[in-house]
């Protein structure tokens, strides 16, 4: 975050502790508060490790598990910096900081963009000078790696862009509903965040079995608490995808 | 080597089958020099019968050619005795794909290991046929597996380990494991039968009830008297069957704790 920004993300905690009825965590990594603790309603929550322990889902299962009738909103730490800057200047910001990067990148670097920016145009310049001319083998996903998904403009949560080669995409299975036998790796066991077990999971989602997708407490997740899934599995499937469409076939029976 | 899993594993089922067949190919080669040449015609019947059922389905399906059960094949040319007749020995491969893996939607659908059907079909279709006895030369034919289809990451650790130690404790308690098994059994049948990865539990508590189980169910099956390999086939067969129920119980009894924390 950069220095003459971080005033709004202090004013954009204080305004969301305003509007929530309940306690408002800050998750953040061991380091300095980026907001004051008032040990009441406002809460700092530190996480550190690996890949997981960045997903909103593995916070909100960690600090307070959603339930039917205890419903938890996250709002991302850029969201939150623009609603600071609303309440106090009046003004809504477009521009998002997003980090590029990525096997093809020749360098990292952050920038500033509007929302929905056009991802060819910011990777260029950025691109590996060795793979110039070898354009078929480019692919810019908006977001990580791991859950991040080709795409032409900016993704609207999307901090993060990655210049990856088209291999790599295709067999991670991004986007497709293709139901293949899964391999049972024994990397998979561990694939899911807070030692959710995955198989049962992977298998209810490939088959549409929502029974069974709502009793492994697949409501309490989001696409990218399973983009690993998609990563590490072979049968192809994209269960970012399957996932999403099981929670809103729960969230229609349940209306 | 972290690494060398991601490239293995990037390779999906087919790779699998292909490595799994290669492991068996040392305990063919001891069944071949134990027994003769008589078990080749066998290994013919057995690996047409399997790839054309398989095949036949997928064809029905319209979906892309696969030849998975070669390794079922090779596993029952190992499991069968070579006087078997032939027809006998078709009708139940027949039977046994389709029932275990194809009405699934073939392999990695199912929850059962078509080998160890087709040999209890075999078992109870036509009695006072007694499958092969495995020795110990087929357990050292099998140790490379260990170690391939673990770096593969296709290896049910949890579940042999827990059979291994289940029978090292049932040795006590029952005569069985002492009196009438080979080690050729019990290598050879935890770990292309047991710990089949596509039919064992998909939890971590799972696998290691079922590795007990199978051990404890091995040693009191066998009580009677009958041979090992029958016994084991007999003892994973039931485990088989329990496995959906224990990851169901393993699942329920987290998410009870999960809600009381």
């Amino acid at each position: 975050m950069l220095q003459e920004e971080f005033r709004w993300f202090a004013a954009g905690v204080d305004a969301i502790g305003l509007l929530a009825e309940e306690a408002v965590f800050v998750c953040q990594q061991a380091a300095q508060p980026l907001c004051n603790n008032n040990g009441r309603k406002l809460r700092i929550a530190r996480f550190s490790g690996a890949y997981c322990s960045a997903l909103s889902g593995t916070h909100v299962h960690a600090l307070r598990p959603q339930t039917g009738t205890n419903p938890v909103l996250t709002v991302d730490w850029q969201d939150t910096l623009a609603i600071g800057r609303l309440v106090n200047t009046g003004t809504v910001s477009w521009r998002r900081q997003v980090g590029i990067g990525g096997d093809n990148a020749g360098t990292r670097a952050v920038a500033t963009v509007p929302v929905g920016s056009d991802l060819k145009a910011l990777a260029t310049g950025l691109r590996k000078k060795s793979n110039f001319g070898s354009k078929r083998s480019m692919t810019v996903l908006s977001g990580d790696p791991v859950s991040g998904v080709p795409a032409a403009y900016l993704h609207r949560f999307d901090d993060v862009v990655t210049l990856t080669s088209k291999r790599d995409v295709d067999v991670s299975g991004r986007g497709n509903l293709r139901i293949n036998a899964i391999t049972p790796y024994g990397a998979l066991i561990d694939a899911l965040p807070f030692g959710q077990p995955a198989l049962p999971l992977m298998r209810a989602l490939t088959a549409h079995d929502l029974e069974t997708v709502e009793a492994l407490g697949a409501d309490k997740m989001l696409e990218a608490d399973v983009a690993q899934l998609s990563r590490v599995c072979t049968s192809g499937a994209d269960y970012g995808v399957l996932l999403r469409h099981a929670l809103d076939e729960l969230a229609e029976a349940r209306s | 080597m972290s690494s060398l899993r991601t490239m293995i594993a990037g390779r999906g089922l087919a790779f699998t089958t292909l490595v799994t067949a290669a492991m068996l190919l040392p305990g063919l080669g001891v069944t071949v020099s134990e027994s003769g040449t008589a078990v080749l015609p066998l290994l013919a019947v057995l690996t047409t019968s399997a790839i054309a059922t398989e095949m036949t389905f997928r064809l029905i399906r319209k979906q892309a050619l696969t030849a998975h059960n070669v390794t079922t094949a090779f596993i029952l040319a190992i499991l069968l005795p070579t006087e078997i007749a032939l027809w006998r020995a078709a009708t139940m491969t027949v039977l046994g794909v389709t029932l275990s893996e194809m009405i699934f939607g073939g392999r990695g659908f199912g929850f059962l290991n078509a080998a160890v059907v087709i040999a209890a079909l075999v078992v109870v279709s036509f009695p006072g046929t007694a499958l092969a006895s495995l020795t110990d030369m087929h357990a050292a034919a099998t140790a490379p597996a260990v170690l391939a289809l673990a770096v593969a990451g296709v290896l049910p650790w949890r579940a042999l380990g827990a059979f291994a130690l289940g029978c090292i404790a049932m040795t006590g308690l029952s005569d069985t494991i002492t009196t009438t098994t080979a080690w050729g059994v019990l290598v050879f049948g935890g770990v292309f039968l047991l710990a089949d990865p596509f039919a064992s539990a998909q939890t971590r508590s799972g696998q290691v009830l079922q590795g007990v189980l199978a051990a404890v169910l091995f040693a009191f099956l066998g009580a009677g008297g009958a041979d090992a390999t029958t016994t084991l086939v007999r003892a994973v067969l039931l485990t088989a069957l329990f496995v959906p129920l224990l990851d169901q119980a393993i699942l329920t009894i987290g998410r009870r704790i999960d809600a009381r924390a």
